[in-house]
């Protein structure tokens, strides 16, 4: 009998049996508070919040990453090795934007900007930023008559990295609602794109202060996923006290005075500051955010996009409903993934910006879900293109 | 064969005769006992795909895998005993086959992929034959290794470059020959007749290999002696025990990494900084399961290896613990480092040699660490936390050693006086090998000095 018990005889039969059990009642709805959370850790493949920011990646977790975004080939290879390696597996230019030599660094706020006027290959796309310093054709900043305009600003994601300018699920949108014309067929639709990547929350929030007025948007829509609650933010922040810039917003400038943030500090000690006020930090950005809004009588929505087909963040929903408790309207971009393999949205193995499917799958999920925002829906299919927005 | 089983121990004698029978008798695969077992086994794996499919635990190639496992195991077992062993090397060939299309998804789509994936296994399997074909040549040893040595620079600095393959097909190339080929020429180095080709091929092609880059050092020699003849069913299951024991233990990293852990921006207090520290180390039993269940998928096809972890947290002293993590890196290193080190210093000190030869390993370990971020990621990879951690770890774990050496029998005390030292010492390990573990993992060790003095900040 004892042998029996033992695991590697019975032991591990009868553990086996419990195990599969458990996972079939789970698997059928049965209440299990205790394991619920324990059965979703162990189903999400997902980073960790201290990985997000990369910051405890043991000697393993190293090894047992991909290592395809770094090891690119020197040169393309041909012929038979080109076939063998498949087509995205050797995408000349994977590089990052500013390797690429696409940007330039800024005086401004963002500190990174396009370089106006310039192509580049990166990843295998053509990068063409305007004019302006952004990605798209050159907007007018006169306004055309009968055109309903919205503007985007977000990072890599919305700059639409990897793909085509014409794939991004900005330009996508703009596309359905031409095509579809909920406002009649005397309304078109432009949007205009002033994403750029590598830019986050408070990049964000000083482009649509700063950029967007000139150019007389009917809407704006500001972009945000689980990395404007995550550890980029608390170091592009930090980075930013190290090199005295200002930060241009007050909440951001209080929340540095409340801990004594100054250039002499190490990155560290700025970056864990930061990091303890996150929240903070998205709350204060949101507000200001409502008050632009108010101010210059344009809605500015959240669309607050998934981007890891294996999980919902939970900072995703926290994200909408900060933005909704300040009167933004917040479009959940949270089915777009659902069911999705991660090799079906990722350009590749440690690429994870979306594939041209995955943004198309987003626009139609944008889309959807603006004509179902009531504020959006009426500013959308205006009869006199007067508007309302949200708070008021 | 007679002759050679006289010659043995009772017991060895009773196995060489065992072997001896179950190799010339045809197999009773056909016998409804047998038939009866294989089917159990089988049922418990596709209990365990059922376990992974609904817990989303690997992936799909990871289901692949396992499915590639459990087909392969019935199709071995039913097999006379005497084409075992050719159908372990095309079982695994073919698994190889149907499983790099999951691992790397993104090379292609549809029937392009498996095309793929065929054509590398090809070569992968010519690149093999080469390296046998090199150590075969009746030539002396140093001609052999220098072939050997120049094949490898050649992919050495095709891997550097990125150029020809994708970095999944490098990684595999890199998984199968960066260590075992080590060991293998070790052998062939020192044994009196030539190796077989058929051991060769089931030694350097093994399944998991294919989903599991991260693998352990199987040494050559405990691989063939492993192969159990006759008890292949018993095996087998202490095989699937192995994999559940594996199962369970990535179902604990998941939850350490999804609700204990925490960054080190996170470290605010006490509490926050012991969770920052002591949960790190934890972390490594995801890799010790992912052990158990490669040893267990080995353990289907009959090869009934040693455990690859056993119960490391619970080492009473470092030399324990370096006995007890990671087993078959410590007889790797044991094997190919230690024991020259050591025969040739001990005549001149004994104790000398001890040092010099556990110092030596440690330096090893740390140059092979980077060697291995060499195949796996691409580059060749030494950061500031393997500069310590490996030297500290050596030092402490070159005390104990002479310790131990110069304390000789210890004395005799009360059962509770023992367990209390034991439980201390224990603690203490974990505690060492816990900071030393969070130092080695942090960003730098300037973050680590400056989260765990967050005070101060």
């Amino acid at each position: 009998m004892k042998k029996l018990l033992q695991f590697e005889y019975g032991g591990c039969v009868i553990a086996l049996a419990a195990l599969t059990l458990t996972v079939a009642a789970w698997s059928y709805g049965a209440p299990l508070p205790l394991l619920n959370r324990a059965l979703h850790d162990v189903r999400n493949d997902g980073p960790n919040d201290a990985a997000l920011g990369e910051q405890t990646r043991n000697y393993y977790e190293v090894l047992l990453k991909s290592g395809a975004r770094r090891n690119l080939p020197a040169e393309p290879p041909k012929g038979f090795w080109r076939w063998l390696r498949g087509p995205r597996n050797m995408a000349e230019g994977w590089i990052s934007l500013h390797r690429s030599g696409a940007m330039r660094g800024s005086d401004r706020f963002v500190v990174n900007e396009l370089i106006p006027d310039k192509e580049t290959l990166n990843k295998g796309v053509v990068i063409r930023a305007n004019r302006w310093g952004y990605r798209g054709p050159d907007w007018t900043r006169e306004k055309p008559p009968g055109v309903i305009r919205i503007a985007f600003a977000g990072g890599s994601n919305v700059m639409g990295s990897g793909v085509a300018y014409e794939q991004g699920f900005v330009h996508q949108l703009q596309e359905r609602l031409n095509r579809e014309r909920p406002a009649g067929a005397d309304i078109r639709y432009e949007t205009l794109n002033f994403a750029i990547d590598g830019y986050f929350l408070p990049h964000n929030c000083y482009v649509i202060r700063e950029e967007m007025l000139p150019f007389q948007p009917d809407l704006i829509v500001l972009v945000s996923t689980m990395h404007d609650r995550q550890h980029p933010v608390p170091l592009n922040l930090a980075r930013m006290v190290a090199n005295g810039q200002d930060l241009y917003f007050d909440c951001l400038k209080q929340l540095a005075a409340r801990f004594d943030m100054r250039p002499t500090d190490s990155i560290g000690r700025l970056r864990r500051g930061w990091a303890s006020v996150v929240d903070e930090m998205v709350q204060g950005l949101f507000d200001d955010l409502a008050e632009f809004s108010r101010d210059a009588k344009v809605p500015v929505a959240v669309f607050v996009l998934r981007l890891d087909p294996r999980s919902l963040h939970p900072s995703l929903p926290w994200i909408a409903g900060q933005a909704e408790q300040r009167g933004l309207p917040a479009l959940r971009g949270f089915d777009a993934y659902e069911s999705r393999q991660p090799h079906e949205v990722y350009l590749n193995a440690a690429d994870f910006h979306p594939t041209t499917k995955a943004h198309e799958w987003i626009a139609d999920e944008l889309f959807d879900k603006m004509m179902a925002n009531p504020i959006i829906h009426e500013l959308l299919t205006p009869q006199t293109n007067e508007v309302t927005y949200g708070g008021q | 064969m007679e002759s050679a089983a006289t010659d043995r121990r009772p017991a060895q004698r009773a196995a060489a005769l065992r072997d001896a029978a179950a190799a010339a008798a045809p197999a009773k695969s056909a016998a409804p006992a047998r038939l009866l077992a294989v089917a159990a086994v089988a049922a418990q794996l596709l209990a365990l795909i059922y376990i992974y499919a609904r817990l989303e635990l690997g992936g799909r190639a990871f289901l692949m895998l396992m499915a590639c496992c459990v087909a392969g195991f019935v199709v071995h077992a039913l097999l006379p005993a005497a084409a075992r062993k050719a159908a372990f090397v095309l079982i695994s060939l073919a698994g190889g086959v149907l499983i790099l299309p999951h691992v790397d998804p993104w090379a292609y789509e549809g029937l392009n992929s498996y095309v793929s994936s065929f054509i590398f296994v090809a070569i992968l399997l010519a690149l093999g034959l080469v390296f046998y074909g090199c150590l075969r040549l009746p030539a002396p040893f140093a001609l052999r290794i220098g072939m050997v040595l120049a094949l490898a620079a050649w992919l050495a600095y095709q891997r550097s470059q990125n150029a020809l393959l994708s970095d999944v097909y490098w990684r595999i190339i890199g998984a199968i020959f960066m260590f075992r080929l080590i060991v293998y020429a070790y052998e062939v180095r020192f044994a009196r007749k030539p190796e077989s080709l058929g051991d060769f091929l089931c030694y350097f092609y093994l399944l998991p290999n294919f989903y599991f880059t991260l693998f352990p050092v199987v040494d050559y020699a405990t691989f063939k002696k492993c192969r159990a003849a006759d008890d292949l069913l018993p095996t087998a299951q202490r095989g699937v025990a192995w994999i559940v024991r594996g199962t369970i233990q990535l179902c604990i990293h998941q939850i350490l990494y999804h609700e204990i852990v925490i960054g080190a921006d996170d470290v605010r207090s006490f509490g926050s900084l012991c969770r920052f520290i002591f949960p790190t180390y934890l972390l490594y039993v995801k890799i010790s399961g992912q052990f158990h269940i490669i040893a267990g998928m080995l353990h289907l096809f009959g090869y009934r290896l040693p455990e690859t972890n056993r119960r490391y947290l619970l080492a009473e002293s470092f030399t324990d613990f370096w006995r007890r993590i990671n087993i078959y890196w410590k007889d790797f290193m044991v094997k190919c480092f230690y024991y020259p080190a050591y025969f040739r210093l001990r005549k001149r000190n004994e104790m000398l040699a001890l040092c010099v030869a556990t110092i030596w390993v440690f330096l090893a370990t740390t140059l092979l660490h980077g060697y291995q971020t060499f195949w796996l990621q691409g580059r060749f990879l030494i950061t500031s936390g393997d500069l310590i951690f490996w030297p500290i770890l050596g030092v402490l774990v070159m005390i104990t050693v002479v310790r131990q050496a110069r304390r000789g029998r210890p004395k005799p005390r009360p059962p509770a006086v023992t367990w209390t030292i034991r439980v201390a010492s224990i603690v203490a390990v974990y505690v060492t090998i816990s900071v030393l573990w969070s130092l080695w993992s942090a960003e730098s060790p300037r973050t680590w000095f400056e989260t765990v003095t967050y005070w101060r900040n």
